[in-house]
Protein backbone atom coordinates (compact mmCIF):
# COMPACT_ATOMS: atom_id res chain seq x y z
CA UNK A 1 0.00 0.00 0.00
CA UNK A 2 1.74 3.57 -0.50
CA UNK A 3 1.68 5.82 1.48
CA UNK A 4 -0.20 9.29 1.07
CA UNK A 5 2.12 12.44 0.20
CA UNK A 6 1.82 13.86 3.25
CA UNK A 7 2.30 11.09 5.30
CA UNK A 8 5.67 10.52 3.02
CA UNK A 9 6.74 14.07 4.02
CA UNK A 10 6.31 13.54 7.78
CA UNK A 11 8.38 10.22 7.90
CA UNK A 12 11.10 11.76 5.45
CA UNK A 13 11.32 14.46 7.79
CA UNK A 14 11.72 12.69 11.08
CA UNK A 15 14.21 10.33 9.22
CA UNK A 16 15.98 13.93 8.22
CA UNK A 17 15.64 14.91 11.94
CA UNK A 18 16.92 11.88 13.07
CA UNK A 19 19.82 11.93 11.25
CA UNK A 20 20.06 15.73 11.89
CA UNK A 21 20.25 14.77 15.89
CA UNK A 22 22.77 11.68 15.45
CA UNK A 23 25.26 14.27 13.41
CA UNK A 24 24.79 17.23 15.73
CA UNK A 25 25.14 14.84 19.02
CA UNK A 26 28.45 12.68 17.22
CA UNK A 27 30.05 16.00 16.38
CA UNK A 28 29.51 17.97 19.39
CA UNK A 29 27.21 20.72 17.18
CA UNK A 30 26.47 22.91 19.20
CA UNK A 31 25.75 26.79 19.08
CA UNK A 32 25.42 28.55 22.65
CA UNK A 33 29.18 26.07 22.57
CA UNK A 34 30.23 28.32 19.39
CA UNK A 35 29.43 31.42 21.57
CA UNK A 36 31.10 30.00 24.29
CA UNK A 37 34.48 28.96 22.55
CA UNK A 38 34.54 32.24 20.85
CA UNK A 39 33.89 34.03 24.29
CA UNK A 40 35.96 32.07 27.18
CA UNK A 41 38.48 30.60 24.89
CA UNK A 42 38.78 33.12 21.26
CA UNK A 43 38.16 30.40 19.17
CA UNK A 44 35.73 30.05 16.46
CA UNK A 45 35.86 26.63 14.74
CA UNK A 46 32.09 25.51 16.02
CA UNK A 47 30.70 29.35 15.09
CA UNK A 48 31.83 29.15 11.87
CA UNK A 49 30.91 25.59 11.80
CA UNK A 50 27.08 27.03 12.54
CA UNK A 51 27.43 29.92 9.80
CA UNK A 52 28.93 27.75 7.30
CA UNK A 53 25.51 25.20 7.82
CA UNK A 54 23.80 28.52 6.96
CA UNK A 55 25.94 28.86 3.96
CA UNK A 56 25.51 25.65 2.78
CA UNK A 57 21.60 25.69 2.73
CA UNK A 58 21.36 29.11 1.28
CA UNK A 59 23.97 28.01 -1.88
CA UNK A 60 20.99 24.71 -2.46
CA UNK A 61 18.17 27.42 -1.45
CA UNK A 62 19.61 29.58 -4.36
CA UNK A 63 20.42 26.85 -7.10
CA UNK A 64 16.76 25.56 -6.38
CA UNK A 65 14.52 28.24 -6.52
CA UNK A 66 16.76 29.69 -9.71
CA UNK A 67 15.63 26.11 -11.17
CA UNK A 68 12.23 26.69 -10.64
CA UNK A 69 11.77 23.93 -8.28
CA UNK A 70 11.36 25.44 -4.95
CA UNK A 71 9.74 28.57 -3.84
CA UNK A 72 9.68 28.98 0.00
CA UNK A 73 7.71 32.55 -0.71
CA UNK A 74 4.96 31.55 1.68
CA UNK A 75 6.85 29.38 3.79
CA UNK A 76 5.82 28.12 7.82
CA UNK A 77 6.78 30.61 9.38
CA UNK A 78 6.55 33.35 7.15
CA UNK A 79 10.12 34.10 6.81
CA UNK A 80 9.92 36.71 4.07
CA UNK A 81 7.20 38.52 4.91
CA UNK A 82 6.52 42.20 4.00
CA UNK A 83 5.55 42.56 7.52
CA UNK A 84 9.31 43.39 9.21
CA UNK A 85 8.17 43.59 12.85
CA UNK A 86 12.02 44.05 13.65
CA UNK A 87 11.66 45.15 17.33
CA UNK A 88 10.22 41.30 17.59
CA UNK A 89 13.45 39.83 15.93
CA UNK A 90 16.03 41.69 18.09
CA UNK A 91 14.34 41.37 21.60
CA UNK A 92 13.09 37.75 20.97
CA UNK A 93 16.53 36.90 19.62
CA UNK A 94 18.10 38.60 22.78
CA UNK A 95 15.64 36.84 25.20
CA UNK A 96 16.75 33.61 23.10
CA UNK A 97 20.14 34.33 23.39
CA UNK A 98 19.82 34.97 26.83
CA UNK A 99 17.85 31.90 27.78
CA UNK A 100 20.38 29.16 26.10
CA UNK A 101 22.90 30.11 28.08
CA UNK A 102 21.16 29.61 31.35
CA UNK A 103 19.25 26.84 30.13
CA UNK A 104 22.89 25.02 29.20
CA UNK A 105 21.91 25.00 25.42
CA UNK A 106 19.37 26.07 22.61
CA UNK A 107 16.38 24.29 21.27
CA UNK A 108 18.02 21.65 19.43
CA UNK A 109 20.65 21.14 22.11
CA UNK A 110 17.73 20.98 24.85
CA UNK A 111 16.56 17.98 22.70
CA UNK A 112 20.40 16.50 22.12
CA UNK A 113 20.84 16.76 26.06
CA UNK A 114 17.22 14.90 26.50
CA UNK A 115 18.27 11.59 24.17
CA UNK A 116 22.23 11.77 25.96
CA UNK A 117 20.06 11.26 29.46
CA UNK A 118 19.99 14.71 31.08
CA UNK A 119 16.76 15.50 32.58
CA UNK A 120 16.95 18.78 33.11
CA UNK A 121 16.13 18.71 29.56
CA UNK A 122 13.50 17.47 29.80
CA UNK A 123 12.10 19.70 32.00
CA UNK A 124 13.00 22.55 30.33
CA UNK A 125 11.46 20.91 27.05
CA UNK A 126 8.34 21.07 28.88
CA UNK A 127 8.66 24.63 29.90
CA UNK A 128 9.68 26.10 26.41
CA UNK A 129 6.96 24.25 24.80
CA UNK A 130 4.18 25.09 27.54
CA UNK A 131 5.29 28.96 26.69
CA UNK A 132 5.53 28.07 22.96
CA UNK A 133 2.15 26.91 23.37
CA UNK A 134 1.10 30.22 25.22
CA UNK A 135 2.51 32.26 22.56
CA UNK A 136 0.64 30.82 19.87
CA UNK A 137 -2.24 28.90 21.01
CA UNK A 138 -3.84 31.60 23.12
CA UNK A 139 -4.29 35.29 23.72
CA UNK A 140 -1.40 35.46 25.72
CA UNK A 141 1.29 37.42 23.00
CA UNK A 142 -2.15 39.38 21.94
CA UNK A 143 -2.11 40.50 25.51
CA UNK A 144 1.06 41.12 26.37
CA UNK A 145 3.19 41.84 22.85
CA UNK A 146 1.03 42.84 19.89
CA UNK A 147 0.20 46.32 20.59
CA UNK A 148 3.33 47.76 21.22
CA UNK A 149 5.05 45.39 18.60
CA UNK A 150 2.32 45.82 16.26
CA UNK A 151 3.10 49.80 16.58
CA UNK A 152 6.63 49.58 15.61
CA UNK A 153 6.22 47.16 12.72
CA UNK A 154 7.30 48.66 9.15
CA UNK A 155 5.37 47.57 6.06
CA UNK A 156 7.74 46.95 3.57
CA UNK A 157 5.22 47.02 0.68
CA UNK A 158 4.28 50.55 1.14
CA UNK A 159 8.41 51.06 0.44
CA UNK A 160 8.03 49.09 -2.61
CA UNK A 161 9.50 45.91 -1.40
CA UNK A 162 7.60 42.40 -2.20
CA UNK A 163 9.09 41.11 0.83
CA UNK A 164 12.22 41.39 3.23
CA UNK A 165 14.76 39.03 1.64
CA UNK A 166 17.64 41.26 0.70
CA UNK A 167 17.24 40.90 -2.87
CA UNK A 168 13.69 42.86 -2.33
CA UNK A 169 15.17 45.18 -0.48
CA UNK A 170 17.83 46.34 -2.71
CA UNK A 171 15.68 45.99 -5.55
CA UNK A 172 13.17 48.19 -4.16
CA UNK A 173 15.89 50.46 -3.61
CA UNK A 174 18.23 49.95 -6.84
CA UNK A 175 15.55 48.87 -9.52
CA UNK A 176 18.09 46.05 -9.91
CA UNK A 177 16.15 43.10 -10.65
CA UNK A 178 15.71 40.61 -7.77
CA UNK A 179 16.50 37.54 -9.10
CA UNK A 180 20.03 39.46 -10.36
CA UNK A 181 20.42 40.25 -6.71
CA UNK A 182 19.45 37.14 -5.15
CA UNK A 183 22.48 35.24 -6.86
CA UNK A 184 24.71 38.46 -6.39
CA UNK A 185 23.73 38.71 -2.51
CA UNK A 186 23.77 34.99 -1.64
CA UNK A 187 26.29 34.42 -3.72
CA UNK A 188 28.91 36.92 -1.83
CA UNK A 189 27.27 35.49 1.30
CA UNK A 190 28.33 32.09 0.70
CA UNK A 191 31.48 32.36 -0.87
CA UNK A 192 32.50 34.77 2.19
CA UNK A 193 31.51 32.44 4.58
CA UNK A 194 33.21 29.47 3.10
CA UNK A 195 36.17 31.12 2.68
CA UNK A 196 36.70 32.56 6.11
CA UNK A 197 35.52 29.05 7.64
CA UNK A 198 38.29 27.47 6.22
CA UNK A 199 40.70 29.58 6.93
CA UNK A 200 40.27 29.49 10.41
CA UNK A 201 42.55 26.62 11.77
CA UNK A 202 40.17 25.49 14.59
CA UNK A 203 37.37 24.50 11.95
CA UNK A 204 39.32 23.30 9.16
CA UNK A 205 41.75 21.24 11.52
CA UNK A 206 38.68 19.51 13.16
CA UNK A 207 36.81 17.34 10.65
CA UNK A 208 33.95 17.19 13.56
CA UNK A 209 33.21 20.86 12.50
CA UNK A 210 33.49 20.34 8.57
CA UNK A 211 31.18 16.92 9.11
CA UNK A 212 28.20 19.22 10.70
CA UNK A 213 28.80 22.45 8.83
CA UNK A 214 28.09 20.08 5.56
CA UNK A 215 25.55 17.49 7.11
CA UNK A 216 22.95 19.78 8.75
CA UNK A 217 23.34 22.70 6.07
CA UNK A 218 22.31 19.60 3.71
CA UNK A 219 19.41 18.40 5.97
CA UNK A 220 18.01 21.71 6.50
CA UNK A 221 18.01 22.44 2.30
CA UNK A 222 16.66 19.00 2.25
CA UNK A 223 13.38 19.68 4.34
CA UNK A 224 12.80 22.90 2.04
CA UNK A 225 13.15 20.38 -1.07
CA UNK A 226 11.27 17.97 1.00
CA UNK A 227 7.72 20.19 1.62
CA UNK A 228 8.16 22.44 -1.53
CA UNK A 229 9.29 20.22 -3.86
CA UNK A 230 6.97 18.08 -6.25
CA UNK A 231 6.61 16.08 -2.97
CA UNK A 232 5.55 18.45 -0.97
CA UNK A 233 3.62 20.23 -3.68
CA UNK A 234 1.74 16.96 -3.49
CA UNK A 235 1.22 16.89 -0.19
CA UNK A 236 -0.47 20.10 0.09
CA UNK A 237 -2.78 19.97 -2.83
CA UNK A 238 -3.58 16.58 -1.49
CA UNK A 239 -4.48 18.26 2.19
CA UNK A 240 -6.75 20.82 0.40
CA UNK A 241 -9.18 18.53 -0.82
CA UNK A 242 -9.36 16.93 3.25
CA UNK A 243 -12.79 17.84 5.21
CA UNK A 244 -9.87 17.72 8.53
CA UNK A 245 -6.98 18.82 7.82
CA UNK A 246 -4.07 17.66 9.27
CA UNK A 247 -2.09 20.77 11.24
CA UNK A 248 1.08 22.61 10.03
CA UNK A 249 1.21 21.15 6.04
CA UNK A 250 3.22 23.69 4.13
CA UNK A 251 6.89 25.09 2.90
CA UNK A 252 9.21 24.40 5.85
CA UNK A 253 12.18 23.45 7.19
CA UNK A 254 13.51 22.80 10.47
CA UNK A 255 13.24 24.91 13.54
CA UNK A 256 12.20 23.61 16.89
CA UNK A 257 10.89 26.40 19.65
CA UNK A 258 7.18 26.09 17.63
CA UNK A 259 7.24 22.79 17.48
CA UNK A 260 8.25 22.03 20.62
CA UNK A 261 4.82 23.60 21.68
CA UNK A 262 2.95 21.51 19.05
CA UNK A 263 4.32 18.73 20.49
CA UNK A 264 2.21 19.27 23.77
CA UNK A 265 -0.47 20.14 21.90
CA UNK A 266 -0.03 16.65 20.52
CA UNK A 267 0.45 15.19 23.30
CA UNK A 268 -2.68 16.77 25.29
CA UNK A 269 -4.85 14.56 22.96
CA UNK A 270 -2.50 11.76 21.55
CA UNK A 271 -4.94 10.14 19.50
CA UNK A 272 -5.89 13.18 17.38
CA UNK A 273 -3.40 12.37 14.79
CA UNK A 274 -3.86 15.39 12.68
CA UNK A 275 -1.79 17.56 15.40
CA UNK A 276 1.17 15.31 14.37
CA UNK A 277 3.16 17.85 12.31
CA UNK A 278 6.30 18.37 10.43
CA UNK A 279 7.66 20.14 13.64
CA UNK A 280 6.47 17.67 16.16
CA UNK A 281 8.17 14.60 14.50
CA UNK A 282 11.22 17.00 13.91
CA UNK A 283 11.33 16.98 18.03
CA UNK A 284 11.17 13.59 18.01
CA UNK A 285 13.64 12.31 15.49
CA UNK A 286 16.41 14.74 16.91
CA UNK A 287 15.82 13.11 20.21
CA UNK A 288 16.06 9.30 18.51
CA UNK A 289 19.05 10.14 16.73
CA UNK A 290 21.09 11.71 19.67
CA UNK A 291 19.57 8.61 21.57
CA UNK A 292 20.86 6.38 19.16
CA UNK A 293 24.72 7.88 19.54
CA UNK A 294 24.36 8.17 22.92
CA UNK A 295 23.43 4.64 23.56
CA UNK A 296 26.16 3.30 20.76
CA UNK A 297 28.97 5.12 22.36
CA UNK A 298 28.38 4.76 25.54
CA UNK A 299 27.57 8.11 26.50
CA UNK A 300 24.29 7.42 27.97
CA UNK A 301 23.95 9.47 31.22
CA UNK A 302 20.90 10.47 33.53
CA UNK A 303 22.18 14.14 34.97
CA UNK A 304 19.60 15.71 36.99
CA UNK A 305 19.93 19.24 38.99
CA UNK A 306 22.79 20.04 40.88
CA UNK A 307 21.33 22.42 43.52
CA UNK A 308 18.33 25.72 43.71
CA UNK A 309 20.68 27.85 41.18
CA UNK A 310 21.51 25.07 38.69
CA UNK A 311 16.87 24.60 38.97
CA UNK A 312 16.77 28.45 38.82
CA UNK A 313 18.88 29.08 36.07
CA UNK A 314 17.46 26.38 33.69
CA UNK A 315 13.69 27.42 34.47
CA UNK A 316 14.40 31.10 33.61
CA UNK A 317 16.42 29.69 30.80
CA UNK A 318 13.60 27.95 29.30
CA UNK A 319 10.72 30.54 30.19
CA UNK A 320 12.98 33.46 27.64
CA UNK A 321 13.77 30.59 25.45
CA UNK A 322 9.80 29.65 25.16
CA UNK A 323 8.94 33.13 25.01
CA UNK A 324 12.00 34.37 22.88
CA UNK A 325 11.92 31.99 20.43
CA UNK A 326 8.27 32.67 19.21
CA UNK A 327 8.93 36.62 19.54
CA UNK A 328 11.42 35.98 17.09
CA UNK A 329 9.97 33.48 15.34
CA UNK A 330 12.61 30.87 15.21
CA UNK A 331 16.08 30.03 17.13
CA UNK A 332 19.41 29.63 16.28
CA UNK A 333 18.69 26.48 13.72
CA UNK A 334 15.18 27.64 12.47
CA UNK A 335 16.31 31.24 12.06
CA UNK A 336 19.66 31.31 12.27
CA UNK A 337 19.93 28.40 9.61
CA UNK A 338 16.56 28.03 8.20
CA UNK A 339 15.52 31.47 8.21
CA UNK A 340 19.36 32.60 6.68
CA UNK A 341 18.94 30.66 3.80
CA UNK A 342 15.63 32.51 2.51
CA UNK A 343 17.99 35.64 2.94
CA UNK A 344 15.23 37.37 4.94
CA UNK A 345 16.84 40.54 6.81
CA UNK A 346 14.47 39.76 10.39
CA UNK A 347 16.42 36.54 9.78
CA UNK A 348 19.80 38.17 10.54
CA UNK A 349 18.91 40.53 13.10
CA UNK A 350 17.72 37.00 14.78
CA UNK A 351 20.76 35.55 14.36
CA UNK A 352 23.18 38.56 15.45
CA UNK A 353 20.60 39.31 19.01
CA UNK A 354 20.59 35.49 19.55
CA UNK A 355 24.46 35.62 20.12
CA UNK A 356 24.27 38.97 21.54
CA UNK A 357 22.15 38.05 23.97
CA UNK A 358 24.07 34.70 24.59
CA UNK A 359 27.86 36.49 24.43
CA UNK A 360 26.81 39.03 26.81
CA UNK A 361 25.03 36.16 29.58
CA UNK A 362 28.38 34.85 28.99
CA UNK A 363 30.36 37.49 29.84
CA UNK A 364 27.99 38.56 33.24
CA UNK A 365 28.44 35.45 34.14
CA UNK A 366 31.67 35.38 34.16
CA UNK A 367 32.67 39.07 35.94
CA UNK A 368 30.61 37.37 38.47
CA UNK A 369 32.42 34.28 38.69
CA UNK A 370 35.61 36.30 38.94
CA UNK A 371 34.77 38.66 41.66
CA UNK A 372 33.18 35.29 43.42
CA UNK A 373 29.75 37.06 43.34
CA UNK A 374 30.66 40.26 44.89
CA UNK A 375 30.00 41.61 41.45
CA UNK A 376 27.03 43.62 41.26
CA UNK A 377 24.81 42.68 38.24
CA UNK A 378 24.81 46.17 37.05
CA UNK A 379 28.35 46.77 37.55
CA UNK A 380 28.88 43.30 35.65
CA UNK A 381 26.63 44.67 32.82
CA UNK A 382 27.69 47.96 32.41
CA UNK A 383 31.61 46.28 32.04
CA UNK A 384 30.76 43.95 30.06
CA UNK A 385 28.79 46.23 27.38
CA UNK A 386 32.34 48.68 28.26
CA UNK A 387 34.30 45.71 26.84
CA UNK A 388 31.82 45.02 23.87
CA UNK A 389 32.54 48.93 22.58
CA UNK A 390 28.88 49.60 23.09
CA UNK A 391 29.58 52.35 26.05
CA UNK A 392 32.24 54.46 26.70
CA UNK A 393 35.09 52.87 29.01
CA UNK A 394 33.94 55.90 32.04
CA UNK A 395 30.96 53.71 32.60
CA UNK A 396 33.70 50.78 33.49
CA UNK A 397 32.63 49.81 37.23
CA UNK A 398 34.91 46.28 37.18
CA UNK A 399 38.73 45.71 35.57
CA UNK A 400 38.31 42.55 33.23
CA UNK A 401 39.31 39.44 35.18
CA UNK B 1 45.38 8.67 43.23
CA UNK B 2 47.14 11.67 41.23
CA UNK B 3 48.67 14.57 43.21
CA UNK B 4 46.86 18.03 42.89
CA UNK B 5 46.94 21.69 44.42
CA UNK B 6 43.08 22.45 44.13
CA UNK B 7 40.23 19.93 43.48
CA UNK B 8 37.17 21.80 41.07
CA UNK B 9 33.93 19.89 41.30
CA UNK B 10 31.65 20.78 38.44
CA UNK B 11 29.76 17.85 38.92
CA UNK B 12 25.97 18.04 37.31
CA UNK B 13 26.78 21.87 35.47
CA UNK B 14 26.30 22.08 31.77
CA UNK B 15 28.10 24.61 29.32
CA UNK B 16 29.54 26.99 29.13
CA UNK B 17 29.93 26.52 33.20
CA UNK B 18 33.03 23.93 33.60
CA UNK B 19 34.61 26.03 31.14
CA UNK B 20 34.24 29.24 32.62
CA UNK B 21 35.01 27.88 36.47
CA UNK B 22 38.02 26.26 35.04
CA UNK B 23 39.45 29.02 33.53
CA UNK B 24 39.25 31.04 37.29
CA UNK B 25 40.20 28.38 39.13
CA UNK B 26 43.00 28.28 36.44
CA UNK B 27 44.13 32.04 36.78
CA UNK B 28 44.44 31.59 40.60
CA UNK B 29 46.68 28.64 40.73
CA UNK B 30 50.54 29.26 40.73
CA UNK B 31 52.56 27.75 37.64
CA UNK B 32 53.19 24.51 38.04
CA UNK B 33 50.25 23.95 40.40
CA UNK B 34 47.86 21.07 39.40
CA UNK B 35 44.11 21.82 39.13
CA UNK B 36 42.13 18.39 39.72
CA UNK B 37 39.00 19.11 37.61
CA UNK B 38 35.66 16.90 37.65
CA UNK B 39 32.87 16.89 35.25
CA UNK B 40 29.93 15.56 34.18
CA UNK B 41 29.37 17.44 30.90
CA UNK B 42 30.66 14.70 28.03
CA UNK B 43 31.20 19.00 26.04
CA UNK B 44 34.31 19.01 28.52
CA UNK B 45 36.23 15.88 26.36
CA UNK B 46 36.89 18.61 23.65
CA UNK B 47 36.12 22.15 25.66
CA UNK B 48 38.96 21.41 28.28
CA UNK B 49 41.71 20.56 26.19
CA UNK B 50 41.01 23.34 23.94
CA UNK B 51 40.70 25.96 27.06
CA UNK B 52 44.10 24.20 28.66
CA UNK B 53 46.14 24.79 25.41
CA UNK B 54 44.44 28.46 24.82
CA UNK B 55 46.07 29.12 28.40
CA UNK B 56 49.14 27.86 27.61
CA UNK B 57 48.72 24.98 30.72
CA UNK B 58 48.76 21.37 29.39
CA UNK B 59 46.85 18.31 30.94
CA UNK B 60 48.85 15.58 32.51
CA UNK B 61 46.27 12.98 32.32
CA UNK B 62 42.46 12.65 32.57
CA UNK B 63 40.55 9.66 32.79
CA UNK B 64 36.66 8.72 33.00
CA UNK B 65 35.14 6.83 36.30
CA UNK B 66 31.54 6.20 35.20
CA UNK B 67 29.77 9.08 34.31
CA UNK B 68 32.15 11.33 35.45
CA UNK B 69 35.47 13.12 33.63
CA UNK B 70 38.82 13.73 35.68
CA UNK B 71 41.03 16.21 34.27
CA UNK B 72 44.87 17.13 35.99
CA UNK B 73 45.82 20.35 34.47
CA UNK B 74 49.33 21.87 35.03
CA UNK B 75 49.58 25.25 35.03
CA UNK B 76 52.13 27.00 32.65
Amino acid sequence: MELSSPTQVLLWGFFGAMVLGAVASKTNFCTMGAVSDWINMGKKGRLWAWLSAAAIALAGVLILEAMGMLDIESSIPPYRTASFAWLRYLLGGCMFGIGMTLAGGCGNKTLLNIGGGNLKSLLVFVIIGGFAFLMTKTDFYAVVFHSWISATTIDLAAFGARSQSLPHLLHALSGIEARTLSFAIGGILVVVTLVMALRDRHFRGNAHNIVAAVMIGGIILGGWYLTGGPLGQAAIEAVDWLDEKPLGVGIQSYTFINPMGEALYYLSAPGDLLRVTFGVLAVVGVMLGSLIVAVVTGKFQIVWFTSRNDLVNHLVGAVLMGIGGVLAMGCTIGQGITGVSTLALGSFLVLGSIIFGSALTMKIQYYRMAYDEEATFVGALLSTLVDMHLLPAALRRLDPP
Amino acid sequence: MAHFDRELDTSGLNCPMPVMQTKKALKNLTAGQILHLIATDPGTRDDIPGLVDQLGCAIQSSDQDGGKYHFYIRKG
